[in-house]
């Protein structure tokens, strides 16, 4: 089986032989660490590396203020030279907005938002249409599925109000799923944070998967799976902070239930909630880590 | 009119709280402005009006209900009356000596590049009346210590999102100890240290919130006069 064909598998919740697993980017210290290499880190040490843990995927940066710049060379080796499951990662427009105006300013011109000035609602659906160009420009280059990376909300709950991501960031996501469906590939969405109070919409909005999924912050993916597992694929809930710090037992019971609440029916790739890996993550804990998901993550052939 | 005991200047301010609470700015500043020229004194608009909104406020973001934006908005209208009102006053600058507040030195930690929640924690410092040294984020251990020794500070605020950088939070009270400043108080905030425990981070105080933040500071200066 493909490692391609093993992630839509997942997606689609087929019977498939074990549980896809994958990070979206992996530091050149920790790429070192995982080869036991010294010297420069470029593509083939990593795509070595994201082999020798087992991993199933990439996530390619897709964004570009002008789409037409982009070299999506990136895309094409990894789908030409491999059989990786590729995702194109885009802004999604709060994040995308955010890192733009700055974060408290971005805050502040929601706030001051009325039926008069919409400004950020405007600006809001350009920055959504421009990562839409550089999405399907990855899809034409190789990606396969595309990742919206909009994070709405911290610890605690939503960064803003409710009303305010109904009102103007939710549609602009319908409505990005919706031209990317028409290219046949599935959306997924990712936010840190506590985004239970988001689901629903989620659901709606046609994503086919969900990304996170930070224990930390209260999401629960036994719940979440047993409540929605039906309409969304489950990606991450192995928190950073757990991981710079346990010990190896410790790290094979997290992912032992983890599996178990998440794994059975499909649906489930396994992932880190965070996104990326730097230096700071303990090289070994990452090669534990992935080691008990191939041996956790085994589907039996019957099911 | 030196107190608030007339209908217009409990009117007046009772307009002022709910319009910082909502964030209205402009009109903040001018019902501000209003009460100062009905004749109420300085200290006692700040006192009933800004002070009385951060308190509610921080009634209201207590709970597990955490409000971002509407915390930027209230600090926004907030901030505008002290610049635009409060700090134009000619009662100003003996207001700020009666309140003799240290200077605060505040930074994310090495490594950690997430400000907004700093950025909340020095606005609402500057609105009690700390002379807020902001060194920005990714800063060195080394460097709070030294903006705390040349300004003479009295707190050292570090804040931190993410767990791995743990091991630097720690080694800013042992480099103040060194530095001599063993009577400054090292205080730590952000979503990741304020799961742990003082002890783990060697540290003085370590807050849950903004406003957990103030409550502590209060308490603070009570115990010093
Ligand atoms: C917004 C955000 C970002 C923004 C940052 C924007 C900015 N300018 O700050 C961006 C997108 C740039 C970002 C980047 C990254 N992030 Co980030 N981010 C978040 C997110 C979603 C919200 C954090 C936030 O701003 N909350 C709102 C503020 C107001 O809350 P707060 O900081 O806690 O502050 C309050 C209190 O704690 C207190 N306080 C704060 N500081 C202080 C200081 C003192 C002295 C005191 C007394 C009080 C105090 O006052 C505030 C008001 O009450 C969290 C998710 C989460 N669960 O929190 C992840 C999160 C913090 N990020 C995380 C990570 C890993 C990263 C990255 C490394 C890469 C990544 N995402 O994959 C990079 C960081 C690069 C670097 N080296 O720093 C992880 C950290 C995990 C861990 N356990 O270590 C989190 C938890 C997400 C996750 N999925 O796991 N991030």
């Amino acid at each position: 089986m493909t490692r391609t064909q093993r992630v839509y598998d997942a997606i689609a919740r087929r019977w498939t032989d074990k549980v896809p697993k994958g990070e979206w980017c992996l530091s050149a210290g920790l790429i070192a660490g995982i080869l036991g290499c010294q010297g420069a880190i470029g593509w083939e040490q990593e795509a070595a590396a994201r082999e020798s843990l087992g991993m199933d995927l990439v996530v390619l940066g897709a964004d570009q203020e002008d789409p037409s710049e982009l070299d999506y060379e990136e895309f094409r080796r990894w789908r030409r030279e491999t059989d990786f499951f590729i995702f194109a990662l885009i802004n999604g427009p709060f994040q995308g907005l955010a890192r733009k105006m700055g974060w408290t300013d971005f805050f502040l011109m929601l706030g001051d938002r009325d039926d008069r000035d919409d400004r950020i609602g405007e600006m809001a659906a350009r920055q959504s249409a421009l990562s839409l160009a550089s999405a399907k420009n990855a899809l034409r280059n190789g990606a396969h599925a595309v990742l919206i990376a909009d994070d709405v909300a911290q610890t605690e709950g939503f960064l803003v109000s409710y009303p305010l991501l109904r009102d103007i960031f939710v549609p602009l996501w319908r409505a990005s799923v919706q031209t990317l469906k028409e290219e046949k590939v599935p959306v997924f969405f990712h936010s840190d944070g506590n985004v239970n109070g988001l689901l629903p919409d989620l659901i709606a909005a046609g994503f086919a998967g969900l990304h996170s999924l930070e224990p930390a912050a209260g999401m629960d993916i036994a719940y979440i799976k047993r409540q929605y597992g039906a309409d969304l694929c489950l990606m991450g809930n192995i928190d950073l902070g757990f991981l710079v710090q346990a010990e190896a037992e410790e790290i094979a019971v997290k992912v032992k239930q983890l599996m178990d609440a998440a794994a059975p029916g499909g649906g489930y790739i396994f992932s880190t909630s965070c996104g990326c890996l730097g230096d700071e993550v303990p090289f070994a804990n990452l090669i534990t880590l992935y080691q008990c998901a191939e041996e956790y993550g085994i589907y039996p052939q019957s099911s | 009119m030196k107190d608030l005991n007339t209908e217009a200047a409990k009117a007046g301010t009772d307009e002022l709280v709910a319009a910082i609470a909502n964030g209205e700015n402009i009109e903040a500043v001018v019902l501000a402005q209003k009460l100062l020229d009905l004749g109420l004194d300085l200290e006692t608009m700040v006192e009933a009006g800004p002070t009385k909104a951060l308190e509610s406020l921080s009634n209201k973001c207590n709970n597990d209900e955490f409000c971002l934006l509407e915390i930027l908005l209230a600090g926004r209208a907030m901030m505008d009356v002290m610049e635009q009102v409060v700090s134009q006053h000619a009662g100003f600058a003996a207001m700020v000596e009666a309140q003799n507040r240290p200077a605060f030195v505040l930074g994310t930690i090495k490594g950690d590049m997430h400000d907004l929640g700093k950025n909340v924690v020095a606005m609402m410092l500057k609105l009690e009346g700390y002379r807020v040294i902001d060194l920005g984020k990714d800063v060195e251990p080394e460097r709070f210590v030294d903006a705390a020794v040349k300004e003479q500070a009295g707190y050292i605020g570090v804040s931190s999102l993410i767990t791995t950088t743990i091991p630097s939070v720690r080694k800013v009270k042992e480099l103040a100890a060194q530095a001599g400043l063993t009577d400054v108080k090292v205080l730590a905030g952000g979503a990741v240290l304020r799961q742990a425990e003082p002890q783990q981070l060697n540290v003085d105080f370590v807050a849950q919130s903004v406003f957990h933040l103030l409550r502590y500071l209060r308490g603070e200066s009570e115990a010093e006069t």
